[in-house]
C-alpha cells in the first residue's frame, strides 16, 4: 500500500486546509515543534479508515468552528489498484471511495474499506481500539510504541488467518480453544489449577471415605472388643459350672478340714509329752530323795569306824598337849623370877645416874646465875648513862635552823661589810712613832689603812679635830642595813642563849657527839638486857629457885660416891628387855598350850560322845525295817520311771515324724486357698453381672449393624472416588493431548514471524530471540549477556521504556511484513516514536527503518528533526504544508 | 398328620452396602416383609409348626428396634414358632438371642431353642431336637446327638441344624459346621430341617435346604422360598412342597455388542424388567458413538424402572466413525487426538483412553449441537 495524496480540511487543530500532495514509497519524515499538528494529521489518517461517516463526533470540529464540516481526503495504491476516498463529517455527511473506477457510497464503501484494511467498526459512537485490527497495531500512536500485547491481540484473527494460509495448515478455527477452556474448566471442578489436587466434591468424597474408614475402623475394634468380652464372658461362665460341677471349693474346704483336725492331735500329743516329761521329773526328784535315804544308811556305818579313829587321835592329842603344858609352866616361872632380879639392878643404877646428873645441872644453874648479876649491873649503868645524856642534850639543845638563819644573816651582813669597804674612804696613816691619833673611838698608831664609813672625827691632837665625812654616796644607807641586820642578828643571838654566832655552832657540834653517844648507850643496853631490866630480875630470881630445888633434891637423894664409877645403864636396861621378852614369850607359850589342852579336851569328849551316839543309833532295831522299806519304794519309783520314759520317747518320734510347721503350714496353705477361691468364686460373680450389664447395654447399640451402614456408605463414597478420579483422569489426559498438539502447532505456525522477528532483531540485539505467546504476543526477549559469557532472559514486561519502544517497533515491522507477504496493506505510522532510544540504539532503530522501508511506506512524525537528518530523506515541516501560510 | 412350614436364612440387618441408599434400605425392608410373607403362609396352610433352621439375624449387635421388628413381623402366624441360632447369631454368652429375651420381644409363641436339648411339644406328639450354635464357629457336628436323644414312643422326631452336610455341597460355602450326611438315618429322623445353604436344596427326601426367603445376592441358587413338608405319620416320607416367597428377582446377566441388532436384544431384556428386579449387567464389544449414545440412553431408561441396576462396562470399547468424525467436525489436531484415544483404549490405561474420547465426544457433540440451534 502506498499512500498518495492527503488532503485535511476543518479538522480538529487545522482550520485551515493542509494538502500532502506527494509521499515517498518509503520514509516520509513530517517534522514540527510541539502543537504543529503533526499527531492531528496522523489522527486524519486514522479518523478517515476507522470512524463512520455517519458517527456523531463533535470532537472532530476545529475549536474555533463548530459549525465546521471536517473533511479528509485521501488517495493511496495497492495492489496495482487506485483508491480515492473522501469521508466528510457532522455536516453534510458523505463517504466516497473509488477503488480504479469503481465506486462505493456511504456505508458500502466503508464496509470495503474494513475488508481492505482488516479492522472493524464499532457498533456507535466513536471507534474503539479494539475494534482497530490490523491497522491499530501498525499505526503507532504518540507515546504507545512499547505497548504490544494489546494491539496483537486486537490484530489477532487477522494475523491467525495470514499465518493458517502461509503454513497451510488449521487450528480447527477458534473452537479448539474454546474446547481447551471448556475441558479445563470441567478439569477445575474437580482438581485445583496449580497442583492438581482434588478439590470440590471430588476433595470432599476422598475426606469422607477416609472419615468413613476411620469410623469403620473404630467399629470394628468396638466390635472386635464387644466380641472378645463376649468370649471372656462365656469362658467366665463356663468357670463357674465347672469348678461347681467340682466342687473345688468343698474339697479344699475338707482338706483344711482334715488339716485342722491334724494339727489339734499334734498339740494334744504334744501336751501329753510334756506331762510325761512332768512326771518323770517328778520321779526323778523322789528317787533322789530315796537314794539320799539309803545313802544316809551306807553313810552311818561308815562313819563309826571313822568316829572310832577320831576319838583315838583325840586321846593321843590330849595326852601329848598336857605334857607339853607341864614343861611350858617350869620355863615361864623361870624366867620371871630372872627377870625380877635383874629389875632390882636396874632400879639401883638409875638411882646412882640419876643423882650424878643433878649435881651437874646445879653447877650449871649457879653458872648462869652469875653470867646474869652481871647483865644486870651492866645493864643498869647504861641506863644511867643513858639518863644523863639525855639530861645533857636537854641543857644544850639549840634550834638548828635559826642557827642556819643567823648564819644567811650574817652572810648577808658581811656582804653589806664588802659594799661599805668598796665604798668607804680609805684612810691610811703612816705616824710616826708614838705619835697617836683618835680616829672616833679608835686610836690609830704606826701604820696602816682604814676605812671610814661614817662621819668621823679624826682628833688630831694638838691639832684640833678633822671631822671626815664619806664621800660615797649610800653609805649611810649601808650602815643603816647593816646595823639593823646586825640588831636582828644580836637579837636572835640574845633569843638563842648564845653570845656569838660561833658558840652556837659549837653548841651545835656537842649537841651532835651527844646524839652519837646516846645511840651507842642505847645499842649495848639492848645488848644487855633485851627484854629490859625487869625481865633480867625476875630471869635470876627464876635461876635462883632451880638452884635451891636442886640443892634441896640433892639434899635427900642417896648418898653419892662420888668416886665410884657409873653404871653403863643403857646396856642394863637393854637386858632386862630382853629378859621381859623371854619371860612373856615363856608366859605365852604355856597360855597357848593351856587352850589347846582344853580344845583337845573338848574335842576328844566330843568324839567319844558322837561315838556313844552313833552306836546307840546303829543297835535301834526299827532302823533295818525302815531300810527295807526304802529300798522296796526304790525299785518301784524305777520301774514306774522306765514306763513313762518309754511312753515319752513314742509320743517324741510321733511328734518329729509329723512337724508342727508342715501341719500350720498345711492349714494356713488351705485356708488361704479356701479363701481365694471364695475370691475368685466372688470377683468371677461380679466380673459377670458386669460383663453381662456392659454387654446388654453396648449389644443395643447395634455395632455390627452401624457397621454394616457405614460399610454401605464407604463403599458408595468409594465408588463416587472412583468414579471422580476416572473422569479427572480422562480430563488430564484429554486437556494434556490437545494442549500439546495446540502447542506443536502454534510453533508451526508462529515460524515465519519468528522468522521476520529474527532479521530485525538481529541488527538491534545481535544474536538476540524474542518467544512469542499463542496470541502472537512477544512476552521473554533472550539475548547474550553484557559480558557475553552466558545468555540471559528477561520478561518483556522487565525491560526499560526505550528497550520496549523498540522491540514495540520491531515486532510490528515483523507483522507487517508477513500481512505484505500475503497482499495485506501495510502502511506504518510512527507518531514521535523511539524518543526515549539513546543514540546508539536510535542509529540502529534508524537502520531497522530504513531497512523496512524498502517493503512497506512509514510515515514518522517527529518533533526532533535533528535526530532524523540520516535517514537520507527530506523532512516535511507541517507549517508549510498548511493552506494559506 | 403334621405339617412343618421349613425356613433359613432370613439374616436380617443385612445390608446392602453396594446399592444406593433408598435400594438398599427397600432391599432390607424386603427381607422383614418375607417374615411377614411366611407367617401368612403358614396361617393360610394350617401348619403346625414353622421351622426357622438358623441365622435369622445377620449379625449379634443389631439395633434393637431391628429385633422388634423381626419378632413383630411374626405375628401372623400364633401357632408354633422354633428359632434355632446359627453361625451369624451364634448362642454365645451373649447374644442377640439374650438380648431379645432381656428385651422381652419374644412371643410365648415363639421358642429359641439355644441349647442342644429336645423340645418336646405333646400336644403335636413331636419331639424336636436341635443343633444350635453355640460359638461362631464349630468343627464337631453338633447333630451327633440325636443319634442318642429319646424320644416318647409314636412321637415325630425332626430335627433341626445349621451346616453342612459333609460331602454334598461344594466348598464355596462355611465348611465349618458340618453335619454328617447319614444323620437322619443314624438319629432315625423323620425330617431335618437345615439352615446356611441359601438356596433350596434336597439332600434326601427327608433331608432339605429350605434357602432364604428373599434372595439376597445375585449368583444363582434358587433361593426365594420355603418348604412346606408334611408327614402322615412318624416314620412316613414327608412330601415337601416349595413355595415362593421372594419379593425381588436378582439377575446377573451379559451381554458382548458389537452391532445394532445386539443392542436392539438388550433393549428388548431391559424393557421386560420392572421394579422387583435387582439387575448386575455387564456390557463387552466395540460401539460407535452413535450406538454409544443409543446404549447410554436405553441403559437411562432401564436405570428409572428396575430397583437397582449395576453397570460393568469397563469391557466396551469406543470407535467412533468416519461420520461420527465428520458429525462433530473434529477436524485439525482435535481429530488427531481422538484417533490417538481410540487406539489407546486396547492399552495400559484403555479405561482412561475411553472415558477421555466419549467425554470428547460428548463435548464435540453439545458444541455441534449449540452450533446448529444458533
Amino acid at each position: 500500500m502506498k499512500l498518495l495524496s492527503l488532503r485535511v480540511t476543518e479538522f480538529r487543530k487545522f482550520s485551515e486546509p493542509v494538502l500532502i500532495e506527494h509521499f515517498d514509497a518509503g520514509i516520509n519524515l513530517f517534522t514540527g515543534p510541539n502543537e504543529a499538528g503533526k499527531s492531528t494529521l496522523a489522527d486524519a489518517i486514522r479518523t478517515a479508515f476507522f470512524e463512520r461517516h455517519r458517527a456523531s463526533l463533535p470532537q472532530l470540529c476545529p475549536w474555533s468552528d463548530s459549525s465546521a464540516a471536517p473533511e479528509i481526503q485521501l488517495e493511496f495504491e495497492h495492489h496495482g489498484h487506485h483508491y480515492r476516498l473522501a469521508k466528510r463529517f457532522l455536516k453534510r455527511k458523505r463517504c466516497d471511495l473509488s477503488i480504479d473506477h469503481q465506486r462505493f457510497e456511504g456505508e458500502e464503501a466503508e464496509q470495503q474499506l474494513k475488508q481492505l484494511m482488516g479492522f472493524q467498526h464499532s457498533s456507535r459512537g466513536a471507534s474503539d481500539e479494539r475494534d482497530w485490527g490490523i491497522p491499530g497495531l501498525l499505526w503507532i500512536e504518540q507515546g504507545s510504541a512499547q505497548r504490544i500485547a494489546d494491539p496483537v491481540s486486537h490484530a489477532a484473527g487477522r494475523l491467525q488467518e495470514v499465518l493458517e494460509r502461509m503454513v497451510g495448515e488449521l487450528a480447527t478455527g477458534t473452537g479448539s480453544d474454546t474446547l481447551i477452556a471448556e475441558l479445563k474448566q470441567q478439569r477445575y471442578q474437580l482438581l485445583t489449577e496449580r497442583t492438581g489436587k482434588p478439590r470440590g466434591d471430588y476433595d470432599k468424597a476422598l475426606n469422607r471415605c477416609q472419615a468413613l474408614e476411620q469410623q469403620l475402623a473404630e467399629l470394628d475394634q468396638a466390635i472386635t472388643h464387644y466380641q472378645a468380652r463376649v468370649d471372656e464372658l462365656a469362658r467366665l461362665k463356663q468357670e463357674q459350672q465347672d469348678e461347681e460341677q467340682q466342687g473345688a471349693l468343698i474339697q479344699i474346704a475338707q482338706q483344711l478340714e482334715a488339716a485342722r483336725t491334724a494339727l489339734t492331735e499334734w498339740q494334744a500329743k504334744q501336751q501329753q509329752l510334756s506331762s510325761e516329761q512332768h512326771a518323770i521329773a517328778t520321779l526323778d526328784r523322789q528317787l533322789a530323795l530315796l537314794k539320799q535315804s539309803l545313802d544316809d544308811f551306807t553313810r552311818q556305818q561308815q562313819q563309826h569306824e571313822s568316829y572310832r579313829a577320831a576319838l583315838s587321835t583325840s586321846q593321843q592329842t590330849l595326852d601329848e598337849v598336857k605334857s607339853r603344858l607341864t614343861h611350858a609352866h617350869t620355863r615361864s616361872t623361870a624366867a620371871g623370877e630372872q627377870r625380877r632380879q635383874h629389875q632390882r639392878l636396874l632400879d639401883q643404877a638409875r638411882l646412882r645416874v640419876d643423882g650424878f646428873q643433878r649435881q651437874q645441872q646445879l653447877t650449871q644453874l649457879e653458872q648462869q646465875h652469875r653470867t646474869s648479876e652481871q647483865q644486870l649491873t651492866r645493864a643498869r649503868q647504861l641506863a644511867h648513862d643513858i639518863q644523863e645524856i639525855r639530861q645533857r642534850k636537854r641543857e644544850l639543845s639549840l634550834d638548828r635552823a635559826a642557827v642556819t638563819a643567823l648564819h644567811e644573816q650574817q652572810a648577808a651582813l658581811n656582804d653589806i661589810e664588802i659594799e661599805q669597804r668598796v665604798a668607804a674612804t680609805h684612810l691610811h696613816y703612816q705616824l710616826d712613832a708614838d705619835q697617836q691619833l683618835h680616829l672616833g673611838e679608835h686610836v690609830l698608831s704606826g701604820t696602816g689603812d682604814t676605812q671610814l664609813i661614817d662621819i668621823t672625827r679624826l682628833v688630831i691632837p694638838e691639832v684640833g679635830i678633822l671631822t671626815i665625812t664619806p664621800g660615797g654616796a649610800g653609805l649611810a644607807q649601808l650602815s643603816e642595813r647593816a646595823e639593823a641586820i646586825a640588831q636582828h642578828i644580836r637579837q636572835q643571838l640574845t633569843q638563842l642563849g648564845v653570845t656569838s654566832l660561833h658558840e652556837a655552832d659549837q653548841r651545835l657540834a656537842k649537841l651532835a657527839q651527844l646524839d652519837n653517844e646516846l645511840q651507842l648507850a642505847e645499842a649495848r643496853y639492848s645488848d644487855s638486857a633485851p627484854q629490859g631490866i625487869d625481865a633480867l630480875q625476875q630471869q635470876l630470881a627464876a635461876l635462883e629457885s632451880d638452884i635451891a630445888q636442886q640443892r634441896k633434891a640433892l639434899e635427900h637423894g642417896p648418898a653419892q660416891d662420888s668416886n665410884a664409877p657409873l653404871p653403863d645403864l643403857d646396856a642394863l636396861i637393854q637386858h632386862q628387855h630382853e629378859l621381859a621378852q623371854h619371860s612373856e614369850q615363856a608366859e605365852q607359850q604355856w597360855h597357848q598350850l593351856q587352850l589347846d589342852a582344853g580344845r583337845a579336851e573338848v574335842e576328844h569328849q566330843r568324839n567319844s560322845e558322837q561315838l556313844s551316839r552313833l552306836v546307840t543309833a546303829l543297835e535301834a532295831p526299827e532302823r533295818k525295817q525302815r531300810l527295807a522299806t526304802l529300798r522296796n519304794e526304790y525299785n518301784e519309783l524305777e520301774h514306774a520311771r522306765q514306763q513313762h520314759q518309754q511312753r515319752h520317747a513314742t509320743l517324741q518320734e510321733s511328734l518329729a515324724s509329723a512337724p508342727l510347721t508342715l501341719l500350720e503350714q498345711d492349714v494356713e496353705r488351705l485356708s488361704r486357698s479356701l479363701d481365694k477361691s471364695r475370691q475368685r468364686e466372688t470377683q468371677r460373680r461380679d466380673s459377670i453381672t458386669r460383663l453381662e450389664g456392659e454387654l446388654s447395654s453396648q449389644g443395643a447399640q447395634g455395632f455390627e449393624e452401624q457397621r454394616a451402614e457405614l460399610a454401605s456408605e464407604h463403599a458408595r463414597q468409594q465408588q463416587r472416588v472412583s468414579e471422580f478420579s476416572r473422569r479427572a483422569k480422562a480430563l488430564q489426559l484429554l486437556l494434556e493431548r490437545l494442549e500439546s498438539k495446540r502447542q506443536r502447532l502454534v510453533q508451526k505456525l508462529q515460524a515465519p514471524l519468528q522468522e521476520k522477528l529474527n532479521h530485525y532483531l538481529g541488527i538491534l540485539f545481535q544474536g538476540a530471540s524474542l518467544t512469542l505467546n499463542e496470541q502472537l504476543v512477544p512476552t521473554l526477549l533472550e539475548r547474550r549477556s553484557a559480558t557475553g559469557t552466558h545468555s540471559e532472559q528477561n520478561e518483556l514486561e522487565a525491560l526499560s521504556f526505550g528497550a520496549r519502544e523498540q522491540l514495540g517497533v520491531v515486532c510490528r515491522l515483523a507483522y507487517a511484513d508477513l500481512l505484505k507477504e500475503n497482499g495485506h496493506p501495510t502502511l506504518i505510522m510512527l507518531d514521535d516514536a523511539l524518543v526515549h532510544s539513546d543514540t546508539e540504539r536510535l542509529g540502529r532503530m534508524k537502520r531497522v527503518l530504513f531497512d523496512a522501508a524498502t517493503r512497506h511506506q512509514l510515515l514518522i512524525f517527529s518533533c526532533h528533526p535533528d535526530a532524523w537528518r540520516d535517514l537520507g530523506v527530506d523532512e516535511q515541516r507541517i507549517d508549510t504544508l498548511i493552506q494559506g501560510k | 398328620m403334621l405339617r412343618l412350614l421349613h425356613t433359613a436364612d432370613w439374616q436380617i440387618g443385612k445390608s446392602f452396602g453396594q446399592f444406593d441408599p433408598d435400594e438398599a434400605s427397600l432391599l432390607a425392608q424386603a427381607r422383614i416383609d418375607a417374615i411377614g410373607r411366611l407367617a401368612t403362609l403358614a396361617d393360610q396352610h394350617w401348619v403346625d409348626v414353622v421351622l426357622v433352621a438358623g441365622d435369622v439375624f445377620d449379625a449379634q449387635t443389631v439395633a434393637d428396634k431391628t429385633i422388634h421388628r423381626v419378632f413383630n413381623a411374626m405375628q401372623a402366624f400364633s401357632g408354633q414358632w422354633v428359632l434355632i441360632p446359627g453361625n451369624h447369631d451364634a448362642a454365645l454368652a451373649e447374644s442377640v438371642w439374650s438380648r431379645a429375651e432381656r428385651l422381652g420381644a419374644v412371643p410365648d409363641n415363639v421358642a429359641l431353642c439355644l441349647t442342644p436339648q429336645p423340645l418336646v411339644l405333646d400336644a403335636l406328639k413331636l419331639t424336636l431336637l436341635p443343633a444350635p450354635l453355640t460359638q461362631r464357629h464349630t468343627y464337631q457336628d453338633l447333630t451327633a446327638w440325636f443319634d442318642h436323644a429319646d424320644s416318647p414312643a409314636q412321637h415325630y422326631r425332626i430335627g433341626l441344624a445349621h451346616g453342612s452336610v459333609q460331602g454334598v455341597l461344594d466348598d464355596s460355602i462355611d465348611s465349618a459346621n458340618p453335619i454328617a450326611s447319614e444323620r437322619v438315618s443314624s438319629a432315625h429322623l423323620d425330617y431335618l430341617a437345615l439352615g446356611d445353604w441359601h438356596g433350596v436344596k434336597e439332600i434326601n427326601p427327608r433331608c432339605w435346604y429350605a434357602g432364604t426367603p428373599e434372595p439376597d445376592r445375585f449368583r444363582s441358587n434358587d433361593s426365594g422360598h420355603a418348604l412346606l413338608v408334611s408327614l402322615e405319620a412318624p416314620q412316613a416320607t414327608p412330601s415337601v412342597e416349595i413355595v415362593d416367597t421372594g419379593s425381588y428377582r436378582w439377575h446377573q446377566q451379559h451381554y458382548a455388542l458389537r452391532v445394532d441388532s445386539d443392542v436392539d436384544a438388550l433393549e428388548q431384556w431391559l424393557a421386560s424388567l420392572n421394579d422387583h428386579d435387582v439387575v448386575e449387567l455387564s456390557l463387552e464389544g466395540t460401539l460407535d458413538l452413535a450406538l454409544h449414545h443409543r446404549l447410554e440412553r436405553s441403559l437411562n431408561q432401564a436405570q428409572g424402572r428396575v430397583r437397582s441396576l449395576r453397570l460393568e462396562l469397563h469391557r466396551l470399547r469406543i470407535a467412533p466413525s468416519e461420520e461420527d468424525l465428520a458429525q462433530l467436525a473434529a477436524d485439525g489436531y482435535v481429530g488427531e487426538v481422538i484417533d490417538e484415544l481410540k487406539n489407546e483404549q486396547h492399552g495400559e490405561h484403555g479405561d482412561t483412553a475411553r472415558d477421555a474420547l466419549i467425554l470428547l465426544a460428548d463435548l464435540l457433540g453439545q458444541r455441534r449441537d449449540e452450533e446448529a440451534s444458533q
